[in-house]
């Protein structure tokens, strides 16, 4: 440790002062240096002089620490995914893609993904009916490492770039974004998109207002909807959610729909049977989403085709603990949005009839199914884009949860409303801030009648 | 009596509190004056190198604040003038003589004092140097006397850490704190406050005449003078209150008594990093190493004329603040740097956040030195700021007024009553390292030449 102390120490030498060698970009080997040792700046000379231990870093590295279970999970849950898939597949009659196909001679060779030839070998053929513990996480991490690496990449890179030109230190903002967005984008996303969606979200929604903590909606979600928008066949129906090896997805065919898309169908098969005469034997949603084979606890653990690593209430739940135990994370914003999205679809329930599409589906399920544990436990708490009164966040966060229920029930072609509804929010922050400050302003005048 | 509970806060338990017993100093071989700790003064000096002083003779004058002057605290002779940028005195030293010969100044009649006018009274204090102990709000400034001030708040209790306790610095100077006292109540037709710690309150307190007192517990800043006005009587538009400590107005009542300069000062002596800790009777503006035996100090020290909260470094020939009753001596910490200090629970390190895990095992005293802790960063709000303040303000939404020149907004949102004290401990606690008293003062500046 002394070395490496000494080492730092020598280094520093080469661009903390002005004029020396490397000065021109002391913010890239700043960050390297303070991530390494603490740094000794000392407190200006007419105080405070003393100051609490927890920096911007340590803010962010909790928040990575909460998000631990969510990733792990979805190291996990995207093998166990796709050799699901797989299976169904095959017992459908369709090819195992891990096995050689067609006519000796005119076969096609198997497809193996990178990390799986790295550890088992160009002959890996797994049995995909009853994959081992290792066959689904070295497939999980196949998957997300690169996605992790890509976000990291291109994301700290422009950080980089643009702290250099501000001439300023970077901020810690993107370690958890760059999580954040690996974990919210479908496993089986092209990289190269991942990467145009991570740059036009960080140049775009947050360097140009000025950095972290100046920006106006989420970063990750931003990446997300541009990816949504910008490329809708990659990024949503009933094929995007379980992963496959090579670029050609080799379980195409396969249909994976979200317990939220089932949900949605409901209202859609019903019409279909009444316009044609038959009377409505559908069922609720909530038979609808068990039809599609998906308990509740089921969504609950996170054991279900979605996004990369948000489909896990549980893990959501065991980083809100994180978060609001170290007090690093809105706990108001959160109880806020789930008492919204309950008593917005108990009401949705009671004036919808109760049946028709995901309008029926009963508040617990709401809770599990999606995103929105994830999102309001990680990307509606986001410090910069939500209010900053404790009332406001009250009304932030009801709101996210009330509009997530719309956009679910409401909007048939894309049925996962979190990712809307805190953007939507995000834009409405500073005025549900403006008004709680001008109550704040009219109370401290009353007290001079 | 009102008692009032303060919850919001944090009391930063530093190592290194002062024994609570006085000692006397030995008389310091260098007396000084720092005008620079006198916001917004204009000084013009009234002696020159190699002059003969008395106690309490004029030194210099405030231009921008007519009357008021400061005196020198000692007989002897001005031996250096400090010039430092655009030839503001930095420091004026003086060499004490073995005695004390006193300055002829204006004396007040300690018998006839509740017959005497507002006027006599001000100028009296004026001309003896002791009218700049009286502060106002808002701005935090010395008082301006062309405003009659709603009420005065005298100021029993201090929760800043390691700060000198009022209780024990007027010890035995009962008699002298009931003329201050007196004093104060021609200076103002509203109430004379005394604020102090809830529980038994030191004999000095108790039967106090002419003073409404109000009892004040929980985490600092329970006891600034910003939290009480808030609490007891928050200012109206246009509304003035003056404030000082229950020391100074001991300190008044003294020079009401003797008629003389009143030399001495109880400071208490804390940190770490300080050789001896205790209270010191002191005179008044003595050289800092006074304080501490005589040797300089060696090795990586900070020596703070004030607490770790709102005082102000001083350099190694540095003197006692005129305001100053704490004396912090920390370790500087420029050679402590911590491998991965960012990622490790840091069970041992102070923090108002539960993200360092001190919480888990908490000490009675950490050490602290003088260091950032991080790097500076825009502000992301995660609550810290809002759970230091018990007033009914916004601070994020007021910093940001500021820093946008709105001043009208900022005024709205609270600025007028604030000072650097009343945020010091959002500045202590924000992860992004803002130097939120900076802004704040800033904002009071420009609400001085605007508004």
């Amino acid at each position: 440790m002394k070395l490496l102390r000494n080492l730092v120490d020598s280094g520093r030498k080469l661009y903390h002062e002005p004029g020396s060698k490397l000065h021109g970009v002391w913010p890239l080997l700043d960050a390297f240096e303070t991530f390494l040792f603490t740094p000794s700046t000392p407190t200006g000379k007419s105080g405070p002089h003393v100051r609490d231990y927890i920096d911007l870093k340590r803010t962010m590295w909790t928040v990575i620490v909460a998000l631990v279970p969510c990733l792990l999970w979805s190291f996990y849950n995207n093998g166990y995914q796709h050799f699901l898939a797989i299976s169904q597949f095959v017992a459908n009659g369709g090819a195992n893609p891990y096995l050689a196909q067609g006519e000796v001679g005119a076969a096609i060779a198997p497809q193996i993904g990178w990390l799986q030839w790295v550890i088992f070998g160009s002959s890996y053929a797994p049995d995909v009916a009853a994959p081992g513990f290792g066959d689904i996480l070295v497939f999980g991490l196949q998957q997300m490492l690169p996605i992790l690496f890509v976000s990291y990449f291109v994301g700290l890179n422009i950080e980089g770039l643009f702290a250099v030109l501000r001439k300023e230190e970077i901020s810690e903002g993107y370690l958890v974004t760059g999580i954040l967005i690996a974990l919210i984008v479908p496993a089986s996303v092209p990289l190269w998109q991942l990467a145009l969606a991570v740059a036009f979200a960080v140049v775009l929604a947050k360097e140009v207002f000025g950095g972290t903590g100046t920006n106006i909606f989420n970063v990750a979600l931003i990446a997300r909807a541009f990816l949504f928008f910008a490329y809708p066949a990659q990024m949503s129906g009933d094929f995007v959610w379980v992963a496959g090896n090579g670029s050609q997805n080799l379980i195409d065919g396969y249909s994976g729909p979200t317990a939220l898309a089932a949900a949605a169908q409901t209202k859609l098969e019903a019409n279909h049977l009444a316009s044609e005469g038959i009377p409505d034997l559908v069922g609720s949603a909530a038979e609808a989403v068990e039809a599609a084979g998906y308990t509740f606890w089921d969504l609950f653990i996170g054991l279900v085709p979605g996004s990369a690593g948000e489909t896990s209430a549980l893990c959501a739940l065991i980083g809100a603990l994180v978060l609001v135990v170290t007090g690093v994370g809105s706990w108001r914003t959160m109880v806020a949005g789930v008492i919204g999205l309950v008593s917005a679809s108990l009401l949705m329930m009671v004036t919808a009839g109760g049946l028709d599409g995901i309008g029926g589906l009963p508040p617990h399920y709401h809770l599990v199914m999606g995103g929105f544990a994830f999102g309001i436990v990680f990307m509606a708490t986001d410090p910069v884009s939500s209010p900053e009164t404790d009332r406001s966040k009250w009304i932030y966060g009801f709101l996210i949860g009330v509009t997530t229920v719309l956009v679910r029930a409401v909007n048939p072609a894309y049925p996962e409303g979190v990712m809307l509804a805190i953007l939507l929010l995000n834009a409405f922050a500073p005025t549900i801030d403006h008004f709680v400050i001008a109550a704040n302003i009219r109370r401290r005048k009353a007290r001079f009648g | 009596m009102t008692t009032h509970t303060i919850r919001k806060g944090f009391d930063i338990k530093i190592a290194g509190p002062a024994e609570a017993k006085i000692e006397s100093c030995p008389e310091p071989v260098l007396v000084g004056l720092q005008p620079a700790e006198f916001l917004g003064i204009r000084p013009k000096l009234l002696v020159k190198e190699g002059q003969e002083v008395a106690t309490g003779e004029p030194v210099l004058l405030d231009k921008s604040r007519p009357g008021v002057q400061l005196v020198a605290p000692a007989t002897g002779r001005v031996t250096k003038v400090v010039l430092g940028q655009r030839r503001f005195p930095d420091r004026i030293e003086i060499t004490p003589a073995a005695e004390d010969r006193f300055f002829d100044g204006p004396r007040l009649d300690a018998d006839r004092l509740d017959g005497t006018s507002r006027d006599e009274v001000i100028e009296a204090l004026e001309g003896a140097g002791l009218w700049p102990y009286l502060r106002q709000r808002p701005l935090g400034k010395i008082a301006a006397k062309d405003r009659v001030p709603t009420a005065i708040y005298v100021n029993g209790m201090d929760t800043e850490p390691l700060a000198a306790d009022p209780a024990v610095a007027v010890q035995g100077r009962g008699e002298a704190l009931q003329a201050g006292i007196r004093l104060l109540r021609r200076l103002t037709d509203g109430p004379v406050y005394l604020t102090t710690a809830t529980g038994e309150q030191p004999a000095e307190f108790r039967g106090l005449q002419g003073v409404e007192q109000h009892q004040f517990s929980g985490p600092h800043p329970a006891g600034l003078v910003g939290t009480h006005i808030a609490q007891i009587a928050p200012l109206g538009p246009d509304q003035v209150v003056w404030y000082l400590k229950a020391q100074e107005a001991a300190t008044l009542g003294e020079w009401v008594i003797s008629g003389r300069y009143p030399t001495h000062r109880v400071v208490a002596v804390a940190g770490s990093a300080a050789p001896q800790r205790r209270y010191c009777k002191v005179r008044q503006g003595a050289a800092l190493l006074t304080l501490t035996g005589g040797q300089p100090l060696g090795g990586d020290l900070r020596v703070i004329n004030g607490t770790v909260l709102s005082g102000v470094a001083s350099d190694a020939m540095g003197v006692l603040g005129f305001y100053a009753q704490t004396v912090s001596i920390i370790p500087e910490g420029s050679d402590s740097r911590e491998l991965f200090g960012w990622a490790r629970p840091q069970f041992g390190r102070l923090s108002a956040s539960r993200a360092v895990f001190s919480w888990l095992m908490p000490k009675d005293r950490y050490e602290l030195d003088a260091r950032l802790n991080g790097g500076p960063r825009h502000i992301v709000n995660i609550g810290q700021w809002e759970r230091m303040t018990p007033l009914d303000i916004h601070p994020t939404f007021l910093v940001r007024a500021v820093q946008a020149g709105d001043l009208e907004e900022a005024i709205n949102l609270g600025l007028l009553e604030v000072t650097e004290e009343d945020v010091a401990l959002c500045t202590f606690a924000d992860p992004c390292k803002i130097e939120v008293g900076q802004i704040i003062r800033e904002g009071l500046d420009l609400y001085e030449t605007e508004g």
